[in-house]
């Protein structure tokens, strides 16, 4: 049996690859893009309407509620899952 | 705090310019506009003015409420698109209309969350009158969005909506009012400049304070949340209203929705959203109705009203 932190390192880790990979579907960008240090700003596709669509997914899907600041400040898929990390529960 | 005014909502005629823009000819495909929820918008025409769709929709709702102009006591105009920057269009309408020239006309400068505001002002009107008053709400939003604002113009869409009211001993309207300045940026419009929108910042107020303060009346008013027929949200865009819904966890069904068909119609969007309902939907004798408006100031308001069958209702074009 795996040590309580050793699971739980796991754990976080496939939640967070799913983060990446369920965010960037959902914002049309490619898969390859499914990375912690993305910046999904640098991407042709972003707009003020995709950064709505960031919140919206996140309060849905996490139950967390990124606010305009934080969303503002957020650069990379890896700011965004520290958000909804310290937020969630 | 809890706001309150004994008078009744008699009827309610919405009027929408005839032309029509699609979000589908602007470039936003299925997807986006499954997400914003929106694909027509209603555009007033360069020459269309806001007194003369009032007058219209007045005289009609007036008419088939068989109402003389003579009776009514109070008029209040809500916009922020008001064909001339002064006098206000409740002024003139008194005019156009025909009223007494004791009846009490102004206009209210406010946006999406117009409608439960203009709801107690003329109720409160009419506690001292014991009269009938009608309430004007709306804007040619399209008048002040910037073309190339791509995040804006596919949202909002023209159009208004009259209220008739009148005082009534037994009714009983609650409301709950708010402002918060703070947020006077978020949604702004220079002197002869374009609106802008900070559409994160308006999201995550709509999110954080709409389904708290919804649940804080209800409670204040001790009416059991179970009571409530029907939930009539400012229609704002799909992304939100889910948002509200979702964080309420109130049936879905309490919530109708007209963004598919209308756009957001500002402070006309709820009265519209009420024509639409109760023209498809059967009206049971008396029904209980959260209204709840929300936007430029930051601002949010709301109200609990009962609808009764005899409300007339009718949405036109012009």
């Amino acid at each position: 049996m795996l040590p309580f932190f050793v699971g739980f390192y796991l754990w976080t880790m496939i939640s967070e690859k799913e983060f990446y990979k369920h965010l960037v579907q959902e914002l049309g960008m490619e898969l390859s893009d499914a990375e912690r240090d993305f910046n999904f700003r640098s991407s042709s596709l972003w707009s003020s309407m995709l950064a709505l669509v960031t919140i919206a997914y996140i309060d849905a899907q996490y139950g967390v509620l990124v606010s305009s600041s934080q969303m503002k400040q957020a650069q990379t898929l890896g700011d965004l899952f520290d958000i909804v990390a310290q937020n969630q529960g | 705090m809890i706001l309150q005014s004994s008078s009744r909502i008699c009827g309610i005629e919405s009027l929408l310019p005839k032309g029509q823009a699609l979000n589908e000819d602007i470039g936003y495909d299925q997807n986006w506009i499954d997400r914003i929820g929106i694909n027509s918008r209603y555009i007033a025409q360069s020459l269309d003015r806001l007194d003369e769709f009032a007058k219209l929709a007045s005289v009609n709702l007036c008419d088939r409420l068989s109402w003389s102009m003579a009776d009514i006591d109070v008029c209040v105009v809500i916009t922020q698109t008001p064909d001339n920057q002064l006098p206000g269009i409740a002024i003139h309408l008194q005019h156009l209309l025909g009223l007494r020239e004791d009846a009490i006309c102004f206009d209210i400068n406010l946006g999406c969350s117009g409608y439960p505001y203009g709801l107690y002002v003329v109720g409160s009107l009419l506690e001292k009158t014991k009269g009938k008053g009608l309430l004007i709400t709306g804007d040619f939003s399209s008048r002040i969005i910037d073309p190339l604002d791509t995040a804006t113009l596919p949202i909002f869409s023209d159009g208004i909506a009259v209220t008739a009211l009148a005082y009534e001993a037994d009714s009983n309207m609650m409301f709950s009012l708010h402002t918060d300045g703070q947020g006077s940026q978020a949604i702004h419009c220079p002197n002869q400049g374009a609106l802008t929108m900070d559409g994160m910042a308006v999201f995550s107020f709509a999110l954080a304070q709409i389904p708290l303060h919804i649940n804080r009346f209800v409670d204040e008013t001790a009416i059991d949340s179970s009571d409530i027929d029907q939930v009539f949200l400012h229609q704002a865009n799909k992304m939100i209203s889910e948002g509200i819904i979702r964080r309420l966890d109130w049936p879905k069904a309490l919530f109708p929705t007209t963004l598919m068909k209308y756009g957001n119609t500002s402070s006309a969007s709820i009265p519209l959203t009420i024509c639409d309902h109760y023209a498809n939907a059967a009206k049971a004798s008396k029904q209980l109705a959260l209204l709840t408006g929300f936007g430029v100031g930051l601002s949010w308001g709301s109200a609990i009203v009962q609808l009764d069958n005899d409300m007339l209702i009718n949405t036109a074009f012009q």
